[in-house]
């Protein structure tokens, strides 16, 4: 199996203090990835990296494709409708309505197609920029934390959303969360992050339940399973 | 209030003095605020939505110049066009177009500035979220401007507002010239030396009204687009 995306001698730091680095990490086509670990182990801006939002300071690193949806931590909102939010991610623009309807659906988010962008409640606005990554069904998935703020029908759906919209299309999914469920849910693989190192990286079942280093052990033993 | 009236009477005299203040008050503010918002606008959406060294140096300067006390800009422009000055030849001294060079050596660096702290207030987030649906950097650019426009409407209110009660340098460089460089407020001052103090009152209180009018007229303008584009709530 041919990687998806291979990161070689990553370091990033912001003010003289090292955020991350990773002297080496690929996740082969179709992989599925958990990063995990605690606030500030650098999950979002390795995914911000990944996305070519933020550029690395040294290393280099190669995506196979161009064809990337990255839904950030705090994502943004447009001041037009729901629905033009999301047909806005959409290249094909000619089906574009239709995809962000067809996601919103799925999503349970018919009633809300039509609000403007910048007045939705917290978990409405992170399912809306959930809906875009669905409307695009793009070959590699980044999603920083995407259920945090859903309420737990709302996460529900979007797990079975995604989870189906990954098996159908066979894209390579990689998300950061800090739900044990989740990641046992939706991931074939964890990675552990801890002060921007790789601290362990194995299958989900594996890892979570018997973590060989110490810092998974003592990171996961505050997690219930 | 008899003073009050004679204002009111003045601003329906065709041909008379107060119109023609008005006039001239008016032709000075709208031009050097369009002239100000074409330049301050792109140049404070440069200098906000980029990232290059100096930023922060520039913006500090910038800041400082929002903060120009009016008569020495007027100073300034007087100096640049006095007779002996490097642009002596022009023969712009107590002219309208003197005063609307000084009001837009005044009022771009605050349209640029505010505009500047605006866009890189939105930027970052906008980008990282426009970048990762996959928008051109063409359509982040535009939704960027979108995204602002309706600050951007206050920001050139708020040079409008600056311009048209501007007194300090439009009296240096414009001379407060009768029929031809006289405006609101150096009409206002010259009636308050004169003792007029009711008459200045009264050309204040319409200062103020042209003021509310203008405001109001953006204002609801805005309103009027958000309707246009606004919120169909579904049943
Ligand atoms: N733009 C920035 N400027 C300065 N420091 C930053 C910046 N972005 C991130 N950091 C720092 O980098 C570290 C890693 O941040 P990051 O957001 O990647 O953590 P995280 O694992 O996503 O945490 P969380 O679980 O809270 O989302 C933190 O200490 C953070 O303060
Ligand atoms: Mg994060």
């Amino acid at each position: 199996m041919s990687n998806m995306l291979e990161i070689r001698g990553l370091k990033k730091s912001f003010g003289g203090i090292d955020v991350l680095d990773i002297p080496e990490l690929s996740i082969e086509k179709g992989g599925r990835c958990a990063l995990i670990g605690a606030n500030g182990s650098g999950k979002t801006t390795l995914l911000r990296i990944l996305a070519g939002v933020l550029a690395p300071d040294e290393g280099k690193v190669r995506i196979m494709t161009d064809k990337v949806s990255y839904m950030p931590q705090k994502p943004y909102f447009f001041d037009f409708s729901v629905e033009k939010n999301i047909a806005l991610a959409v290249r094909d623009r000619k089906n574009a309505k239709a995809r962000a309807n067809a996601a919103l659906s799925a999503l349970g988010l018919e009633s809300i197609a039509a609000r403007r962008g910048s007045s939705l409640s917290g978990g409405e606005a992170q399912r809306m920029a959930f809906a875009r990554v669905l409307a695009e069904r793009n070959e590699l998935i980044l999603l920083d934390e995407p259920t945090a703020a859903a309420d737990l029908i709302g996460c529900e759906r979007m797990e079975k959303a995604l989870d189906s919209l990954v098996a159908e299309s066979g894209a390579t999914l990689v998300f950061a969360t800090h739900t044990p469920a989740q990641a046992l849910k939706l991931a074939r693989e964890v990675i552990v992050l801890d002060k921007g190192r790789v601290a362990e990286r194995g299958e989900v079942r594996q890892l979570l339940y018997s973590p060989r280093s110490e810092c998974a052990k003592s990171f996961l033993s505050h997690w219930r399973l | 209030m008899q003073e009050f009236l004679k204002v009111v009477a003045q601003l329906f005299t065709p041909g008379g003095e107060l119109l023609k203040i008005i006039g001239v008050t008016l032709y000075m503010a709208f031009l050097s605020t369009t002239i100000s918002a074409c330049l301050g606008l792109p140049l404070g959406v440069l200098i906000g939505s980029r990232r290059f060294r100096g930023k922060g140096v520039l913006m500090r300067v910038l800041n400082t110049l929002m903060g120009l006390p009016p008569v020495v800009a007027g100073l300034l422009v007087f100096f640049l066009l006095s007779r002996s000055g490097p642009l002596g030849s022009l023969k712009l001294l107590y002219t309208v177009s003197a005063m609307v060079i000084a009001q837009v050596l005044l009022i771009t660096p605050i349209v640029a500035g505010l505009s500047a702290s605006i866009v890189s207030g939105i930027s970052p987030r906008l980008r990282e979220t426009a970048r990762g649906m996959g928008l051109s950097r063409h359509a982040e650019f535009f939704c960027l401007l979108y995204e602002c426009r309706g600050q951007f409407l206050s920001v050139v209110l708020t040079a409008f507002g600056r311009s048209i009660a501007e007194v300090g340098a439009v009296s240096i460089v414009g001379g407060n010239v009768q029929y031809k460089t006289r405006v609101m407020t150096t009409a206002i001052m010259l009636e308050t030396n004169k003792g007029n103090f009711e008459f200045a009152v009264s050309l204040g209180v319409v200062l103020l009204l042209i003021s509310f009018i203008i405001n109001s007229a953006a204002l609801s303008l805005q309103e009027h687009e958000r309707k246009l584009h606004g919120e169909r709530r579904s049943a």
